[in-house]
């Protein structure tokens, strides 16, 4: 066993007990093992983690019982060990150490390797985490009384962060998301869950309009390159394509003599036609520093009309990139039976109706400006008032932490 | 304005570090080159937002610019605060390479925005990490300098050099978990749920974590400060394998994040 300190002795012991730690940092490292250990057989033998509200229930078991064995046996070494700082910081540690698996190793390749669709539904993992919960709420029943400002402090960090993962756990297993494929004037209230089995929703959705915005195209210099393999090297301008527009890219001048923003090609000429299927085109002059001189049309082309660029030189030409989105977003019409009502969902800006909210998710990316259809993803999620809740916690603890760290005495 | 600007701002920097090494007596003078950087960085800046038209929060290199803005100007504030200089060479330092790299390596510049970073809470979300960044680089380089100073002098670490980069973790954590959090929230409005592990997210999760239990150890091992400093470098190299690494890994092509990268 380590050595025991003072200071260790103090992390859970509000009322100045300082009777050093039985159960120390070697306990709490060698029960991590024994969890991993743990996890890895159940993983073998069970495979990943039922994403299932009863195996939420057994393991928020855990933790609860924790509160309950600390609230009754508050000053047993067992109940100071689930309160101290050396089962903090191994839980931590092994929890974060499973997590880098899953930061550096993609998805595919953990599947391929471990046989579990990720690190998160892993057994070693959600025990790790069970145990770092198991610790958050034993200190959290150990400081909530006397409840002065010290131990206010450490209650909304470490409850609002026990608070927060609790959320989380409902939410890993009771968060249901699909997705509507809307089609203008179709009314359905069909959705399409993850494995492709359809579902009836409680309200029906009409797609009255779908509306793609992006920006202005702009220029860029590109190398050619006959070998579809290789990497087209770009230097774009950053400058938005208008009449006039004189933008340098490469030392070369780009000069816009002409600019049609809905334009289809038919033969060899670029004519006005605002369809959703046109395409921006621009005839531009470009003049290298050396006074050589090229014109010609450049279009990033669409489904109508074909990709055009000017080529300067045998390795070069203008182009114009492809244009970039800059909103999307679909009027639709809800019949939640009751009432029908019009509404706006775009990105960042979801629809809430009843318990679910309704995403603008994506489109006919092909297709674009003129995709036939939309598609909205319903969210309904009970962990999220759970997970609100622990962030303000959370947010408030930072705030006094913030105050804390810029006072000139040491906190 | 912007090519006037980012030399002004690196030769301030510099100029301070050479004021506050060798004026030790006078660090005002070190104060008026520092701020004179700030103030030029700061006006770089202002120039580049309007430029693009947009928030310059976007790409790497944009952060970068933020980053090495930020960073003396926490120096100057918590120098005056708790009127101590002990990092005022480090950060004008930073700054100043920061700047240069940025220089050394210029972004295309991008006005495109995306629709899920047309957000009120893109600017606070990303300026809150920067501070948070720049707070916890700080520490790190601070506690480098402590651990170096000590292998080579032969002596042991001194209360100071582990009490100032413990200060700027103090004021760095609750901004990086301000940040975090603020990310959650966003990441719900835009994307239907607040946290995905998405490698960003994961590896954010892991700095914040690094940090946590630099927090923990230091509780228990104020008295060892090799342990709890070389803590505190591990802490920052997470992070910016957060900020900078991940997308150089062969996880970055499952996140969403890649608008930090630079326009292609």
């Amino acid at each position: 066993m380590h050595p025991v300190t003072a200071a260790e002795s103090i992390e859970s012991e509000p009322q100045g007990n300082l009777t050093p730690l039985r159960l120390g940092a070697s306990y709490a490292w060698g029960v991590m093992g024994l969890v991993v250990l743990a996890g890895l057989v159940l993983h073998f033998m069970a495979g990943p983690v039922p994403a299932r509200a009863e195996a939420f229930y057994v393991l928020a078991a855990a933790p609860l019982l924790a509160v309950i064995y600390v609230l009754f046996q508050r000053n047993s070494d067992l109940a100071r060990f689930f309160c101290s700082i050396p089962l903090a910081v191994a839980s931590t540690t092994v929890t974060l150490a499973m997590a880098l698996v899953g930061g550096l190793f993609p998805l595919a390749a953990i599947e391929a390797s471990l046989g579990v669709p990720s690190v998160w539904a892993s057994w070693p993992f959600v025990l790790s985490a069970l145990v770092l919960a198991v610790n958050l709420s034993a200190s959290s029943a150990r400081r909530a009384w006397p409840l002065n400002a010290l131990n206010l402090r450490f209650l909304l960090s470490h409850l609002g962060l026990l608070v927060v993962v609790v959320g989380g756990g409902i939410s890993a297993v009771k968060i249901d998301r699909v997705n509507m494929v809307l089609f203008e004037n179709r009314p359905t209230n069909i959705a399409i869950q993850r494995d492709g089995s359809e579902v009836m929703m409680p309200f029906a959705a009409t797609l009255k309009d779908f509306k793609l915005e992006y920006f202005p195209p702009t220029l860029g210099i590109a190398m050619i390159a006959d070998d579809p393999e290789v990497d087209i090297e770009l230097s774009p301008s950053p400058d938005f394509i208008e009449e006039g527009l004189v933008t340098v890219v490469d030392d070369w001048t780009l000069e816009v003599l002409e600019y049609k923003p809905q334009a289809v090609l038919t033969g060899e000429i670029w004519r006005d036609i605002p369809w959703d299927t046109s395409a921006p085109a621009a005839r531009v002059r470009a003049t290298s520093a050396g006074g050589e001189s090229h014109e010609g049309w450049v279009s990033c082309g669409s489904l109508d009309s074909p990709t055009t660029y000017l080529a300067i030189d045998p390795d070069h030409a203008v182009v114009m990139p492809i244009l970039r989105a800059k909103k999307y977003e679909s009027r639709v019409v809800i019949d939640t039976g009751d009432a029908q009502q019009e509404h706006l969902i775009h990105v960042n800006s979801p629809l809430s109706i009843g318990n679910a909210q309704l995403y603008q998710l994506s489109y006919n990316e092909e297709q674009g400006a003129a995709s036939e259809y939309s598609v909205i993803e319903v969210v309904t999620d009970p962990g999220v008032p759970i997970v609100y809740f622990g962030i303000g916690m959370l947010l408030l603890s930072v705030l006094w932490g913030l105050w804390a760290g810029l006072e000139k005495k040491n906190s | 304005m912007m090519a006037i600007a980012a030399p002004v701002a690196i030769g301030g920097w510099l100029l301070a570090s050479g004021a506050y090494a060798f004026g030790r007596k006078k660090p005002w003078i070190g104060d008026v080159f520092a701020m004179l950087g700030v103030l030029a960085a700061a006006l770089f800046l202002a120039t580049l937002w309007t430029q693009l038209g947009r928030p310059p929060l976007r790409t790497l290199g944009e952060t970068r610019w933020w980053y090495a803005t930020l960073v003396p100007t926490l120096g100057l504030l918590i120098g005056w605060r708790f009127q101590t200089r002990a990092m005022a060479i480090p950060a004008c330092l930073m700054g100043a390479m920061f700047a240069w790299i940025n220089l050394a390596n210029p972004d295309h510049l991008d006005k495109t925005l995306m629709p899920a970073l047309q957000s009120p809470w893109f600017v606070p979300h990303v300026v809150v990490y920067m501070l948070a960044y720049s707070a916890l680089g700080l520490s790190s380089i601070l506690g480098i300098w402590a651990l170096g100073k000590s292998v080579i002098t032969k002596q042991p670490i001194s209360q100071e050099d582990t009490d100032v980069p413990h200060r700027m973790v103090l004021i760095g954590f609750p901004l990086l978990t301000c940040g975090l959090l603020f990310g959650a929230i966003w990441a719900k409005q835009a994307w239907g749920h607040y946290w995905a592990w998405d490698p960003k997210e994961t590896w954010a999760l892991l700095t914040w974590g690094a940090y946590l239990i630099y927090l923990h150890i230091r509780l228990k091992n104020v008295m060892k400060p090799k342990v709890t400093l070389g803590i505190l470098t591990l802490g920052f190299a997470v992070l910016m394998a957060c900020w900078f690494g991940i997308n150089l890994m062969p996880i970055s092509g499952d996140s969403v994040h890649t608008y930090t990268r630079t326009a292609d």
